[in-house]
């Protein structure tokens, strides 16, 4: 039992570590398309969304590489959910006031939102972020 | 039995703020040598923006790009522009570049300043298609309204 999760917690670091290395690499070379999608939000102001259009590419891009190296996972994947929690918000905020945007999660791949599935796959990567936050080993 | 004590919650060590900082140097380098990143100023024009008025009083020869869904187009668009939107992009590219004489500059309007399709249009042909001298009007249509009244 142990040995299977230990399995399943490697597989879902490197999923984790995959999508959330390719997310950030993607917006970081388009900061400018980032921070359009960002402000089609309507929740923050332009500098505000400035700040975050160059930090959060960063940030998954880091954290990313830490889920890759033990002694950083639980950090890693501590910062990922909150991230992912902060998205959840802001995407529920959108569909709430009838928002038609652009996600933004993976850069200008993405097309008009639709809602369930980004709610549902940012659901999934949350859970997936709580796994490994909750069953990587604490180093000292 | 495992539970969750405030001490396991939330660890306190330095490695969260190592990449927290990690990340900002990161976001620094990029801000620094990016060609992509945006003006700190929201009024500054983009890499990639020019002005109504600045078009307006040049005599380049441009070719405007309606990036909004196809059914607003056909209510009412910039004279001489053509419809190109990510919905229809094969269906459409291929009038456009019909269209397209070189030496002309590219110009993609969408709705407003905050819509971003006019953005993914001008990308896609800078990097899908190879066309240089692509920008997006800045304000978009509700620009070219107000320029109108």
């Amino acid at each position: 039992m142990v040995g299977t999760r230990k399995v399943i917690l490697l597989v879902t670091v490197c999923c984790l570590a995959g999508i959330f290395g390719y997310a950030g690499v993607i917006k970081l070379v388009h900061p400018d398309s980032l921070l359009s999608d960002i402000q089609g939000y309507h929740l923050l102001p332009y500098r505000f969304a400035y700040l975050g259009a160059l930090f959060l590419p960063a940030l998954e891009i880091i954290t990313a590489s830490g889920l890759l190296l033990s002694a950083f996972r639980r950090e890693s994947s501590f910062i990922l959910s909150i991230l992912m929690l902060f998205f959840l918000v802001a995407l529920t905020s959108a569909w709430a006031r009838g928002l038609d945007i652009s996600c933004g999660c993976f850069g200008k791949s993405e097309t008009q939102a639709n809602y369930p599935l980004l709610l549902a796959r940012d659901l999934l990567l949350l859970v997936a972020c709580l796994f490994v936050f909750t069953y990587s080993k604490r180093k000292r | 039995m495992r539970t969750l004590s405030s001490k396991r919650f939330a660890p306190k060590n330095n490695r969260a703020l190592i990449m927290l900082s990690a990340s900002v140097l990161l976001a620094g380098v990029n801000a620094w040598v990016n060609p992509n990143t945006p003006p700190w100023s929201e009024s500054t024009l983009g890499p990639w923006e020019i002005r109504l008025e600045d078009v307006l009083t040049s005599n380049r020869d441009v070719l405007w790009l309606d990036a909004r869904p196809t059914s607003e187009y056909l209510h009412r668009h910039i004279p001489g522009a053509l419809p190109l939107n990510e919905y229809e992009w094969i269906t459409l590219l291929s009038d456009v570049l019909f269209q397209w004489q070189p030496g002309q500059q590219i110009i993609v309007y969408c709705s407003s300043q905050d819509c971003q399709s006019s953005e993914a249009v001008a990308i896609r042909l800078r990097e899908e298609v190879g066309l240089d001298d692509v920008v997006v009007l800045k304000g978009g249509w509700e620009e070219w309204l107000a320029h109108e009244k």
